[in-house]
């Protein structure tokens, strides 16, 4: 019987070893897991942002964006816009296009990013960067990335297809008149 | 000495339930690691074809996309170029634009995407579609996601800013001349 008592140590060990490896992959794991749902988290403050703003509420800017955010439009810009002055750019948009609809065609979050790419459609009603309105319909396209700190917007980068849209709104490209 | 008997398949009992919850903890974890190890192979990937475009090496296009890429530039383009197309505009750009280069300051991979901001800069030494050299550099920003499906680039869509890229070129936006 002698024998068998000496083999409870050994399945006792057995057992620990397993535990333990089982403690630093689960820590591995729940890291992984946390930032799926810090993505997902993520993921539904941007769909909130546009539906808010589709429903014309430029207000919901200060809401999702911290007070220090950096705003890049165009994205490379080297001046970018405060929170501000991102509510400003957001209204003069819904003031010249009231009945503005953005549709998310893609969206992809990772780590505190996320990245969109829109389409934004709406009919010229109102004045927009000097020109009157055409009551034309425009349809244009838009991929920012915002980065998320602690549920706030503290980035965003982003990137329109201006030309397209002046083009729409009855503009063309012509090479500059020399000044006389 | 009959009761250690009993304690015995107890403990192995309580050994395979760590065993389990290791296993299917572990098949978790294994998922998560091969979407990071895929992640990382396509940034690799996409970051070959940024330095193949600095480079002026137009091999690319048969090595790292598939003969299904469709390349939508707006975004929103209804049209898809193909990769020879594609190809073919890269190449005005490497003519018009001699010094012509693509920095990279950000990358995400995600899933299948790989998304990238970029800013191009260049000077206009040679004629460009029909606009005569001016010697003027430009800088613009943009974004390029692209889908990647066994080891091949199928999708792109990119935004740059072409109105800021042709307003560098001597070229402004006016009211569209009326047709007669």
């Amino acid at each position: 019987m002698k024998k068998y008592l000496c083999a409870v140590p050994l399945v006792l060990l057995l057992c620990l070893s397993f535990a333990c490896q089982d403690k630093a992959a689960m820590a591995e794991l729940e890291k992984f897991r946390a930032q799926t749902k810090l993505e997902e988290q993520n993921l539904a403050l941007v769909k909130r942002l546009v539906e808010e703003e589709n429903k014309g509420n430029a207000e919901i800017v200060k809401e999702l964006y911290a007070p220090n955010v950096k705003s890049y439009y165009p994205s490379g810009s080297t001046a970018p816009l405060s929170q501000n002055d991102a509510v400003e750019l957001t209204k003069s948009y819904l003031d010249a296009f009231p009945d503005l609809n953005q549709t998310i065609e893609e969206l992809v979050a990772s780590g505190n990013k996320v990245t969109a790419r829109i389409n934004a459609k709406g009919t010229h009603k109102g004045d927009f960067q000097g020109i009157p309105a055409t009551g034309s319909q425009m349809s244009v396209s838009v991929i920012i990335i915002w980065h998320f700190q602690d549920g706030k917007i503290v980035e965003e980068r982003e990137e329109l297809d201006s030309l397209g849209m002046m083009m729409q709104l009855g503009m063309e490209l012509r090479p500059k008149e020399a000044k006389k | 000495m009959k009761k250690y008997f009993g304690v015995i398949p107890l403990v192995l009992l309580f050994c395979c339930s760590f065993a389990c919850q290791d296993r299917a903890a572990t098949a978790e974890l294994a998922k998560f690691k091969a979407q990071g190890a895929i992640e990382k192979q396509n940034e690799a990937l996409v970051r070959r074809v940024v330095e193949a475009l600095n480079a002026r090496d137009a091999g690319i296009y048969q090595e790292l996309y598939g003969p299904e890429y469709g390349w939508y530039f707006p975004s929103n383009n209804p049209k898809a170029l193909t990769r020879e197309e594609e190809a073919g505009f890269v190449k005005l750009l490497w003519d018009g634009f001699p010094d012509i280069h693509w920095e990279v300051p950000d990358v995400i991979a995600h899933g299948d995407w790989v998304i990238f901001r970029y800013v191009c800069r260049g000077t206009h030494t040679r004629e460009y579609q029909g606009l005569k050299p001016t010697g003027n550099k430009f800088e613009i920003g943009g974004f390029w996601l692209g889908r990647i499906t066994n080891g091949k680039i199928v999708e792109a869509r990119e935004d740059g800013d072409v109105l800021g890229w042709m307003q560098q070129l001597g070229m402004e936006l006016k009211p569209k001349a009326p047709t007669k």
